[in-house]
């Protein structure tokens, strides 16, 4: 047991880091299921940071309160981000969407109370490991619950066949905003959580190559499957720190790796799983 | 609830597809759809469901306007449909397929599946099949038990024979009677003259996005226009 503690105290960085990750994953992953390659999680997740954060350090809320309230407000963003995008498809929702980050990205920068690019200080530790392991598993078992419901069997037709998915009476734009609340909602919960174990926020926390990894991590686990996007978050955010000792070819290391994955396995490590159980995977569709 | 279709027109561009069409569709009644290439069936079908927008006209269902509303609504409203070319949702399961048919409706169960599936002529259906993974005729069998998974009060159904042999036709056919027995309006767009005559109350012709003609299957095929539309006339 001392032994374990001592590890953990050692490692509880990179822990809390594949936690977070795990959850920013799962917040792309449902985009993807509905075939969204909505790219703004990087985006959501500031927001979320930087509402909780300000509330609290600035307004002086409790946590308790602060939350939820940002929460919300990543959830309402995304939906409102739904909106000017319900025509775009596939690489073009992408661009669209990285630029949206971009605008987040650049606004917490030039704004006050974000404490721009000096950061945010003084953050209270007000969480750690256990929460946010007790959100990612609240998370996971929520999705989990809805995995066979309307809505997940919506987002699914929607992405195969969006024209056809209306032609059975689904309203694919309303799909498109839920998911994207969705995904804004989790990604506010995993800034929520790297703001308040961090201590410290500034706008490049939040840049397009956080976007980048958690693209990575879905692809790496499976487009359209949670838990192979919470697998493939663990492996590629383990990965550079194993092998540390390569200093700077480790970002090389991960780049073999997304590449054989591409090529060997493309639908990522659920398609091997469900190869070995022979079903076969499904596809990313239109994204 | 009948569907009917008064002065319909579609303009793409400068082109009339339908330059008013007239249609109705009684609960029951199976009204074939014919006419020779780029005449205007399908372009018929999209407007009516709202994949394509309208230039002019009223569609109605019952006492509910369709046009102008959006595919999901139409939908809604009791019209369901194939497509000429199969649009399954090739990635997910036979199950999963049927669920998204009735997916305004409560959930079906497996009994409900194997009942719909053995109604449009597939036997030994596997539920957790991939859509995309069967023959190609079981796809197009699909495609209508999905499109019956909504219950539907109108059926509308984009040449559903392409590509099946005599005897699978044959059974298709006494499947669409079947449909409209029980109270569903159809709306067959075939080129398989023997099948419409065989299954259709009426039949309307389309050329250049008009009708041409309209009447029994016996009276359409006796025609002197629709005979020179699809013969063309001696030199």
């Amino acid at each position: 047991m001392h032994e374990l503690l001592a590890l953990f105290a050692r490692y509880h960085t990179l822990v809390d880091q594949i936690g977070i990750n795990a959850i920013l994953a799962l917040s792309l992953s449902i985009c993807l299921r509905a075939g969204q390659l909505a790219l703004a999680q990087s985006a959501f997740m500031g927001i979320g940071a930087y509402t909780s954060a300000i509330a609290v350090v600035t307004f002086g809320w409790p946590l308790a309160l602060a939350a939820p309230v940002a929460v919300a407000a990543s959830a309402v963003v995304g939906a409102l981000l739904a909106l000017p995008v319900e025509r775009l498809r596939g690489v073009y929702l992408a661009i669209a969407t990285i630029g949206f980050g971009e605008i987040v990205r650049i606004v917490a920068y030039n704004v006050q109370i974000t404490g721009g690019g000096d950061g945010l200080n003084g953050i209270p530790p007000l969480l750690s490991t256990p929460w946010i392991y007790a959100t990612l598993v609240a998370i996971g078992i929520i999705l989990y619950a809805v995995r066979n419901s309307r809505f997940a069997l919506a987002q699914a037709i929607t992405r195969e066949d969006e024209a056809a998915a209306g032609g059975v009476g689904v309203d694919t734009g309303r799909v498109r905003v839920v998911t994207l609340a969705c995904a804004g909602a989790i990604a506010g919960c995993a800034g929520i959580l790297y703001a308040f174990t961090n201590f410290f926020l500034t706008p490049s926390d939040f840049a397009f190559g956080r976007m980048e990894q958690i693209l990575v991590y879905c692809v790496i686990g499976g487009v359209t499957s949670p838990l192979g996007a919470v697998l493939g978050a663990a492996v590629m955010t383990i990965l550079p720190e194993a092998f540390r000792f390569l200093q700077d070819f480790r970002e090389v290391l991960s780049g073999a790796v997304l590449l054989l994955v591409i090529v060997f396995a493309p639908g990522g490590i659920a398609a091997i799983w469900r190869g070995l159980r022979k079903k076969p995977a499904a596809q990313i569709g239109n994204a | 609830m009948a569907l009917a279709l008064e002065n319909v027109r579609v303009r793409f561009g400068g082109v009339d597809a339908l330059a008013g069409v007239s249609l109705r569709i009684e609960p029951g009644s199976v009204v074939g759809l014919i006419g020779p290439n780029g005449a205007g069936k399908t372009t018929l079908v999209n407007a009516t469901t709202g994949i394509v927008p309208l230039a002019g006209g009223i569609i109605n269902v019952g006492d509910v306007r369709l046009d102008g509303k959006r595919p999901y609504q139409i939908a809604r409203s009791g019209i369901a449909r194939t497509y000429q070319n199969i649009r399954l949702f090739g990635a997910l399961d036979v199950r999963e397929n049927l669920r998204a048919g009735a997916i305004r409706r409560s959930d079906l169960d497996t009994n409900a599946m194997f009942a719909l599936l053995q109604r449009a002529g597939m036997q030994n259906a596997d539920l957790s099949a991939t859509a995309s993974s069967l023959a190609y005729g079981d796809q197009r069998r699909l495609e209508i038990a999905r499109a019956l998974a909504s219950a539907p009060a109108i059926l509308m159904l984009d040449e559903p024979a392409a590509g099946m042999n005599p005897s699978e036709t044959l059974a298709l056919a006494a499947l669409i009677r079947s449909i409209a027995e029980d109270g569903i309006g159809v709306l067959l767009i075939e080129h398989d003259v023997g099948l419409v005559r065989k299954v259709c109350d009426r039949v309307t012709v389309l050329n250049f996005g008009t009708v041409l003609a309209e009447g029994t299957p016996d009276e359409v095929a006796r025609d002197p226009a629709v005979i020179e539309a699809y013969l063309g006339v001696a030199v």
